[in-house]
């Protein structure tokens, strides 16, 4: 290997790029297959014998092999006229370029067989009206970094002149017992959910499997023991309340720290370093200028222990990639001041005077439930008429989480930015700049012409906001100052 | 020190500006694609009915002719109702579009925020010469507004006008 880094010839990665390959196939052909296997392994022995299973799966993984040497000798990449030029493809060839001004930002990646033979994988993401999105699965550390000084040198030409002595400064760094409050804080009923998914999945497919092994039976003797008896039943579903709960606990714990683990959050100039993560290592720069808004998320529990999450909106091609967003969490309020004070220079949040959406949008919410409702009645009917006691805790539960709904809806409107709480039992604050406005829209329907209130739509380049039910003179001072801002605006939204 | 007037007052309004109609043209290629579509319908139900319901449930056939005339007539009014509805608007540095029987809706793209513009000419449209122009913004993917049934003409000037912006 040669250690000066001429990236102008084209250029391999680096060999163990076979390795990461390799691993990687492995990897999706099981995930696409895992279901399959335990059908496989009940299947009746007698028709196959061992020595088949055994070729097959070493025919399989050869021709994995040969498809992780053939992909890496097909890939290669170097930098010519301040654009970077990728050619790769097996079959499929193709052959991308991309100038550097289009590159949105360069991240690291590290998973857990890239740590162990200590390659760093380059991720380079572009936006615009077509999206490229480029992986170089396995570079040395020195070539990645060599890499990102070479994409980014044109670049920072214009940076390097506002700013001489460039200090970057520890905003943030996650400690255990943090990430232990902000995983017992997180929204159990999330992970549930999660866990539910994934059940049902594959629950398809094992069905068959499930049905060899006469659990169905076991589980109607118990549960036919038990079918007189009330206290019973309410056992059983305390127990499996509590057993879920539980559960959904642990997944948070687990998601967390894998996604967290030794979170570290620097400030450098206008831009945020953000390292974390425990099996896959994660390293994002986020510049000032590609965030196009910001939230800041807590709930009551997170409130009280004083932390926050903040997730990071940058601009997006095609539809929202939920892995892309740069989420951290366990800030405290101090941290959130900083944030705000590199991201919203001009703006003074000390006084900020909130308005809140028109009461129809109490009347919309409230007519929204009761559509829930009687939709989840007519359900009901056709299942068994002894579940309408469900109405008795649902129908109160509904209209406390309107009443919290509308409590937490508020906007705040100033000449620079536009702030928006939302949210029932969580919080959600959203910062945006009426510059990175892409472009706006006033919705109204038939009832709330009459009512004189119309939904404000501000679409940005990493999704919409929504500003529900304000009054239509309100709204249309605000739709003519955010186009008066972002037509006269100088600064790039991107 | 830097300053900063308000000047909200002063701002160019949108609720002032005067909208254009599309072309009349239009509303004609609108009634043909709803007659297409009427027509399938209609000899889909009529074949439906003649090899499969009418062995089954003879009394009711009628009816159904009755509720899908219902329907189709509804879709007319508002089809066109939403004709007269369709209003666009260019300015200096913007372009807005308003639309809406039940759901009204009004949409303004700067220019400086457009990426790209297409010019779409569909088979019937071009028998009378109209055009549709197409403005794509960063973000989610799709067309970000569609102005439909504008004369060919209009929509080339349009389109080099916001074309020679995003140049500039």
């Amino acid at each position: 290997m040669n250690n000066t880094f001429d990236f102008s010839e084209f250029s391999r990665q680096s060999s163990k790029g076979i390795i990461v390959n390799y691993f990687i196939i492995l990897y999706k052909s099981l995930k696409s297959s895992w279901v399959l296997i335990p059908i496989l392994l009940t299947k009746d022995k007698t028709e196959l014998n061992l020595t088949k299973i055994l070729l097959a799966v070493f025919a399989i993984l050869i021709y994995i092999l040969i498809r992780a040497i053939l992909i890496y000798l097909n890939f290669k990449f170097k930098i010519k006229d301040n654009a970077f030029i990728l050619k790769q493809g097996i079959l499929n060839k193709s052959n991308i370029s991309v100038p550097f001004e289009k590159i949105q930002h360069i991240n690291f990646k590290q998973n857990f067989i890239q740590q162990l033979i200590k390659v760093t994988q380059v991720e380079i993401e572009t936006a615009g009206a077509k999206t490229v999105e480029i992986s170089i699965k396995a570079l040395s550390r020195e070539s990645a970094v060599a890499l990102k000084k070479a994409l980014f040198a044109k670049k920072q030409e214009t940076v390097i002149v506002e700013n001489s002595e460039p200090k970057k400064e520890l905003l943030h760094k996650i400690t255990f017992s943090d990430l232990l409050k902000v995983s017992i804080s997180e929204n159990h009923f999330k992970s549930l959910m999660l866990l539910f998914a994934f059940i049902f999945s594959g629950y398809v497919q094992v069905k068959d499997f499930l049905e060899t092994l006469e659990l169905d039976d076991k589980f109607d003797t118990l549960l036919e023991e038990n079918a007189n008896s009330l206290i019973g039943d309410l056992l059983l579903m305390i127990f499996l309340f509590v057993f879920s709960f539980i559960i959904s606990v642990l997944i948070s714990f687990v998601t967390t720290f894998v996604r967290h683990f030794n979170l570290q959050v620097s400030l450098e100039n206008n831009t945020l370093e953000i390292d974390q993560g425990l099996i896959t290592k994660q390293n994002n720069i986020i510049k000032k200028q590609k965030v196009q808004s910001i939230e800041v998320l807590t709930n009551p529990i997170k409130e009280k222990l004083g932390i926050y999450n903040v997730i990071f909106r940058q601009a997006i091609s095609g539809k929202i990639n939920y892995k892309k967003l740069i989420k951290v969490v366990g800030f405290n309020k101090e941290h959130i001041n900083v944030l705000k004070d590199v991201f919203f220079i001009n703006t003074n949040f000390t006084n900020k005077e909130k308005h809140k959406p028109d009461t129809y949008y109490k009347v919309q919410l409230f007519f929204r439930s009761f559509l829930f409702l009687a939709f989840l009645n007519g359900v009901i009917i056709l299942i068994s008429t002894k579940l309408f006691f469900i109405n008795v805790i649902l129908a109160p539960l509904l209209i406390v989480l309107v009443l919290l709904k509308y409590e937490k809806s508020y906007y705040f409107f100033n000449k620079d930015m536009l702030v928006i709480g939302a949210g029932q039992i969580a919080t959600k604050t959203t910062y945006l700049e009426h510059f990175k406005l892409q472009h706006i829209k006033l919705k109204q329907t038939f009832f709330q012409k009459k009512k004189d209130v119309v939904n404000m739509v501000i679409q940005t380049a990493s999704g919409k906001i929504i500003l529900p039910c304000v009054k239509t003179k309100k709204a249309i001072e605000m739709y003519n100052f955010m186009l008066y801002k972002s037509e006269t605006s100088t600064k790039k939204w991107m | 020190m830097f300053e900063n007037t308000e000047i909200t007052s002063q701002l160019p309004d949108i609720s002032q500006i005067e909208f254009k109609s599309i072309d009349k043209k239009y509303l004609i290629v609108l009634l043909f694609n709803f007659c297409i579509v009427a027509i399938i319908l209609f000899v889909g139900l009529y074949f439906l009915i003649s090899k499969n319901l009418e062995a089954h449930i003879p009394e009711y056939t009628s009816y159904l002719y009755v509720s899908v005339t219902f329907l189709l007539s509804i879709f007319l009014i508002f089809l066109v109702l939403g004709f007269y509805k369709k209003k666009y608007a260019v300015r200096e540095k913007d372009i807005s579009y308003k639309k809406g029987v039940l759901l009204q809706s009004i949409t303004t793209v700067p220019f400086a925020r457009i990426q790209h513009v297409e010019l779409e000419e569909k088979p019937f449209s071009r028998l009378f010469k109209l055009a549709s122009i197409k403005i794509f913004t960063a973000g989610e993917s799709g067309g970000d507004l569609k102005v439909n049934g504008l004369p060919k003409q209009e929509a080339k000037k349009i389109k080099e006008f916001i074309t020679h912006f995003i140049n500039e």
